[in-house]
């Protein structure tokens, strides 16, 4: 659930530049076989071929389709990989398809009714049902890949009804992000309850920052940045307006009515939120590891990352379960096997390892991630909070989208307080209901 | 499509008439034909009709696949209970009119259609009374109109896209450049949450739209006053005619084909008014600025419900059609009067 850039604005286009540049020294650092491809391959190799098969190909080059979303500083490793593939299989090339986070759904979708989807098809989890249970993808067991050594979080983001149909680099979730200079110019340390995120919101709210802000807009942000908050106060899916799910909502929304967030909370996606926060208007944040390389390359930011805030000081904040995934589509068995290869080829080790601790995702491998946790301080954070993330779909399903959506409308009614947050979980929940009917009825 | 549907039926007509007259001719001057000259007449006659068929063959299958193909499967899938499945392996089993059920009792409906109807009656007024000042102010030549007028286009040549962009920055409760300016001259004193509140976020697109859309009704109603014969005004103004009794008298009636054919395109451009709204607000907060158009892509490829999207898509299908034939009605009208 990473919010990937919609479009590539100017500032994307340049703190990817800086990021290509760092690049070449973080190359050093990483595995052997990571390093030999920075040897061979280098920056401006890899950067062009993007496409290499066409131009380069060889006559009989065999070409396997791969589509994803990664379009801020992932991409580059995306394109490294495979080029990397390339160079290790010189009879295949791997034709990489990037479509924006918002549009990728609707793409593998009307692509899978029309029969022609890609060899290797990247989503984010919690499609995984919808796809898998529309008899599209492969279960990856019948090309030799199991989960053993996989972590519980991988194993979930890519299991529908008892088998595995997906795999990925990593897993990641959301913390509450702080800006040091910020908290500690108000007296503030970052919070840990509900109770102490509200005062500290408030203080730090001034001089046209605001102390907390968060994404309530129209598309899957709003409710995936809710869930922490609805889940460890006992919310429920299936039962959206039950005591806990109103416990949550009412703080949340309490935060935007004593002006500690802005109510433009109603129009911003991640990616708003994430600028806001770089360019110092906002103090804390709701956000994911995923914007490591953007806020690590805004010159004077300097940012701490703790756990979400639970209602009470023990205790820990049940988050949900982030990252993508890549699947084998049906196509035909010789591509399919094709694929498998590519997927084979772009978890091993060492490309897990660069990835995620590039991207700050807790690593699919049980092995890299143990590694990793080890080395770098931040990921701490995300990994603890890792061992207790929820899959969004594992309950409901197919119905997920559905209620994302009701649950989305419930917040913003809250949040600008056009009715209670009680009234406006009690509008969602007759949604809630009908989503779960008709995915039960199995269309 | 409505346009060339006008065109061919009066090619029709003409065609008939001509045969028509030709054949009375050959009566009247009683020219005797032989039996074989006749029958190869009208040989040539039944294979020039299939020649002049074949020149309807591209439009035809240009209409069958760019045109009906999606409008049907449109259709057929409103009528089934396409969920993602159903969607992706067609197996969505058939459900009558169970969307369209579910669809007008959801209760986001009313406020879908409330403003959608304000969205339509707001844009299409101000963008026509704002595009006819314009058109007629672009009649009088001064230095640089040109450059001006084609200046005023840039709106409508911007892709969406850009322009839902630009204005979502301009229109930023904190940051926009629109409240900085309010609050600079003293009309506001606190933020206008242009985008946050459910009611002035529907002002606020109804603002975008109305901007994208006044150079198309300047460009045409330009063109027309453009039309009219000068010596029209000139016989007025002997008559001793104002210059408001030449508008209401010369340039309005003159202008009626053309204005019937602004506001119906309007009308359609603006029924299916998308890509601005998507990104200015996704329709939000709470529908706040949700259209049948942006609810229609949301119903199906937010909640992933296809067959509810297909339903709500398929009754705009019916609004514009009704209009499309109000459209070749008052156009036919035009052209025999």
């Amino acid at each position: 659930m990473k919010a990937t850039r919609r479009t590539m604005s100017t500032g994307e286009a340049r703190s990817r530049t800086r990021w290509t540049k760092r690049r070449s020294g973080a190359g050093a650092v990483v595995g052997a076989g990571a390093a030999l491809l920075m040897a061979t391959g280098g920056v401006a190799a890899s950067a062009a071929s993007v496409t290499p098969h066409r131009s380069t190909g060889h006559a009989s080059s065999v070409t396997i389709t791969e589509q994803d979303y990664y379009t801020a500083a992932d991409s580059t490793y995306m394109t490294q990989f495979l080029s990397g593939f390339h160079k290790a299989n010189p009879g295949y090339t791997v034709s990489r398809d990037v479509v924006p986070n918002g549009s990728l759904l609707s793409k593998e979708l009307t692509e899978a009714s029309a029969g022609q989807m890609p060899d290797l098809m990247m989503m984010d989890n919690p499609w995984v049902p919808s796809l898998a249970s529309a008899g599209e993808l492969m279960p990856l067991s019948k090309f030799g890949f199991t989960s053993n050594g996989l972590t519980e979080g991988a194993v979930a983001a890519g299991t529908y009804r008892g088998k595995l149909y997906g795999i990925g680099f990593g897993n990641n979730t959301i913390g509450l992000f702080y800006n040091k200079k910020l908290l500690s110019a108000a007296h503030v340390t970052p919070p840990r309850t509900w109770a102490q995120l509200a005062v500290d919101a408030k203080k730090l709210t001034k001089n046209g920052v605001y102390g907390y802000g968060f994404a309530a807009g129209t598309n899957n942000n709003a409710a995936w940045q809710f869930e922490p908050y609805f889940w460890t106060a006992g919310g429920n899916l299936t039962q959206v307006n039950d005591a806990g799910g109103v416990k949550a909502l009412s703080f949340v929304a309490s935060l935007v009515k004593d002006g500690s967030a802005p109510s433009a909370v109603v129009n911003w996606g991640q990616n708003n939120v994430a600028q806001e926060f770089m360019d110092g208007k906002l103090a804390m944040i709701v956000m994911g590891p995923w914007e490591f390389p953007d806020f690590s390359a805004v010159k004077g930011l300097s940012y701490g990352i703790v756990p979400i805030p639970t209602p009470s000081a023990s205790g820990h904040a049940n988050v949900p379960l982030g990252g993508e995934v890549f699947t084998i589509p049906k196509t035909t068995p010789a591509n399919e096997a094709l694929a498998a290869k590519v997927l084979r080829y772009l978890i091993s080790p060492q490309n897990t390892l660069l990835w995620a601790k590039n991207n700050g995702e807790v690593a699919s491998q049980r092995s890299v991630a143990n590694q990793l946790i080890a080395a770098v301080p931040l990921d701490r954070v995300f990994a603890d909070e890792i061992q207790h993330a929820e899959s969004r779909v594992g309950v409901v399903g197919s119905a997920y989208p559905a209620i994302s959506s009701a649950l989305t409308t419930a917040i913003q009614e809250a949040v600008l307080g056009k009715v209670t947050p009680s009234a406006a979980l009690t509008t969602a929940e007759t949604a809630v209901k009908a989503a779960l009917a008709q995915s039960k009825s199995g269309s | 499509m409505v346009e060339t549907t006008g065109t061919t039926v009066d090619a029709r007509t003409r065609a008939l008439t001509t045969r028509r007259r030709w054949r009375g001719g050959a009566v009247r001057h009683g020219i005797h034909r032989p039996a074989r000259d006749r029958r190869r007449g009208e040989r040539s006659l039944w294979s020039r009709k299939v020649g002049r068929a074949m020149f309807l063959v591209p439009a035809l299958v240009y209409l069958a696949l760019l045109f009906a193909y999606p409008l049907v499967y449109n259709i057929l899938l409103s009528l089934r209970q396409a969920g993602v499945i159903g969607f992706v392996n067609d197996s969505a089993k058939f459900a009558g009119l169970a969307n369209y059920r579910t669809a007008l009792a959801n209760p986001a409906l009313p406020t879908v259609v409330v403003n959608t109807a304000i969205f339509l009656v707001a844009s299409l007024v101000f963008q026509f009374v704002i595009g006819f000042g314009l058109a007629l102010f672009f009649t009088r030549r001064f230095p640089l109109s040109g450059l001006l007028r084609a200046l005023l286009l840039v709106p409508w040549l911007l892709p969406g896209v850009v322009t839902g962009s630009i204005l979502r920055f301009m229109f930023d409760t904190s940051d926009g450049m629109i409240n900085q300016v309010l609050k600079d001259v003293g009309i506001i004193h606190a933020p206008v949450q242009w985008l946050s509140d459910p009611h002035l976020a529907l002002v606020t697109v109804i603002v975008a739209n109305i901007w994208v859309g006044i150079p198309f009704n300047m460009l045409l109603l330009h063109g027309g006053i453009q039309e009219i014969p000068r010596e029209l005004y000139e016989a007025g103004r002997v008559d001793g005619a104002g210059t408001l009794r030449l508008f209401r008298s010369i340039t309005v009636p003159m202008l009626r084909p053309v204005i019937a054919v602004v506001l119906i395109l309007g009308f359609i451009y603006t029924l299916k008014a998308f890509d601005i709204i998507v990104v200015m607000t996704g329709g939000g907060p709470i529908n706040g600025s949700q259209l049948l158009s942006t609810w229609s892509y949301t119903l199906s490829f937010t909640n992933l419900d296809f067959g509810q999207g297909a339903a709500i898509g398929t009754i705009m299908m019916l609004v514009s059609l009704v209009c499309a034939v109000i459209y070749t009605r008052i156009y036919r009208g035009g052209e025999t009067r």
